[in-house]
């Protein structure tokens, strides 16, 4: 599922982006809507990569999962920064594999 | 068998987008919980089950009590309004500054869940004073509680009742309903001294509700001096005793302004109205009968408050005294205002309007 893929990457791409440009309260609202994103489309694409299974490609979509409610939550200054480049390299992983 | 390859696309797109749906399914309910927690839960409820309320106020001291769920301790401070600070023991603040408003506030857990205010006694005998006159309110119903918002939104000093505190007798499991709940407002602001009236009587002597009221004397009898007025209240019909005990008080009290507080209105002739002009009180406040009555009896001001809440009944019960210069059948409460060696009376009902003034 090349879409999902691509979708989970702009995602989390967009989030590392809005976390390195933006200041505080204005990065809130992309970061939502990234974390939304890998949330809802990690779980269709962790479905997708389940039948048939590959490991890697499940492995990280499932990540976008915790990671997507992860900025969903918000936290300390620093965790959106990290946990938005945790996912760009996640879902980068499968990418350079291929 | 071998599966189709289209089948098997399509069974995996239906299970990408039931996957899809779900999550987003998930976080809408989260979503939903989160905010009715957050903005639609109300606080958690009041564990005060009666009070704080305020029951003696002297120049330098107040006492509040209360009642709270689980014997949780309570935190008591105060603020005055020339910035001095005060805090409590055992319900008592003491070491207050006289003629001064302060703002309490009381804690349970951390957290303050109830607060009032009150003024201290002035010293002066020349300083403003206002308080108000309620008398046959013990009824619970929705007059009381409107008379209870009217003399709260008053900011009285003191109150004083002209007894029938509690209907149809005054029993302490009926005392939330017919005294605290409804005038919890103006209790928290203020001390109400109440007198008692046959109502109160009928049960238990009228013990529980000086025990609840936390009254300074038995059968309702007592003194309260408040800066430049003194009010002897003397019960539901003073025997000779009272009436020598009540003289002896207004004898050595040296406030400029005196009044008695008695349950069933005095006629002319009687022995105790003799002895109240004889000793110069300014008005003698009644209850009894279900109307606001201004009468001049033997030369003294007799004003009967039986307006309270509790409804006329029967009108053939509740008829207009002979001689008196205004009587009402509404429901209300008297507004007394003693400033600049004068003494404002005003009768409101319980939309606030001022259907009676006289100044003396």
């Amino acid at each position: 599922m090349r879409t999902l893929r691509a979708v989970l990457l702009i995602a989390a791409a967009a989030a590392l982006l809005a976390s390195l440009l933006l200041p505080r309260p204005a990065v809130f609202a992309p970061l939502a809507l990234a974390g939304l994103v890998l949330f809802v489309v990690g779980a269709g694409s962790a479905a997708a990569e389940a039948f048939p299974f590959r490991r890697l490609p499940f492995a990280c979509s499932a990540a976008a999962i915790p990671l997507g409610l992860l900025l969903l939550v918000r936290g300390p200054d620093l965790m959106p920064l990290a946990v938005s480049a945790a996912a760009t390299a996640i879902q980068l992983a499968p990418v350079l594999r291929r | 068998m071998e599966a189709d390859p289209r089948t098997f696309r399509r069974l995996r797109i239906a299970l990408v987008v039931v996957s899809m749906l779900s999550a987003l399914l998930v976080l809408v309910i989260a979503g939903i919980a989160f905010y009715w927690k957050t903005y639609l839960l109300e606080a958690r409820g009041d564990p005060f089950t009666r009070g704080p309320f305020i029951t003696r106020l002297t120049t330098d001291s107040a006492q509040l009590r209360w009642r709270v769920r689980d014997d949780a301790p309570v935190e008591l401070r105060a603020v005055g309004a020339d910035g001095s600070r005060a805090a409590a023991g055992g319900g008592r603040f003491s070491g207050l500054t006289p003629g001064t408003r302060y703002a309490w506030t009381a804690a349970v857990g951390g957290v303050v869940r109830a607060s009032g205010s009150f003024h201290t006694a002035p010293v002066s005998r020349g300083a403003p004073v206002g308080f108000c006159v309620i008398g046959d309110y013990g009824s619970g119903n929705d007059h009381e509680h409107a008379i209870g918002r009217l003399l709260a939104a008053q900011l009285p000093d003191f109150v004083l009742t002209a007894g029938d505190n509690s209907y149809l007798f005054g029993a302490s499991f009926l005392l939330d309903r017919n005294i605290f709940r409804p005038l919890r407002a103006v209790m928290r602001n203020a001390p109400l001294f109440a007198t008692l009236g046959d109502h109160d009587l009928f049960w238990r002597g009228g013990d529980d509700v000086e025990q609840a009221l936390d009254l300074p004397g038995e059968d309702g009898h007592y003194a309260v001096h408040y800066g430049p007025v003194t009010a002897v209240l003397m019960g539901h019909d003073p025997s000779p005793a009272t009436v020598r005990w009540a003289r002896g008080e207004l004898q050595r009290s040296t406030a400029p302004f005196e009044f008695a507080v008695v349950h069933r209105p005095l006629q002319s002739g009687s022995p105790v109205l003799r002895m109240l002009k004889a000793e110069g009180v300014s008005a003698v406040f009644a209850g009894h009968l279900h109307r606001y009555e201004r009468r001049t009896v033997d030369g003294v001001l007799n004003l009967t408050v039986g307006t309270g809440g509790q409804g006329p009944g029967d009108l053939e019960f509740t008829k207009r005294t002979p001689g008196s210069e205004v009587s009402l059948l509404d429901y209300g409460a008297l507004r007394v205002d003693v400033a600049g060696g004068q003494v404002r009376y005003r009768f409101l009902d319980e939309r606030g309007r001022v259907l009676d003034e006289v100044n003396r």
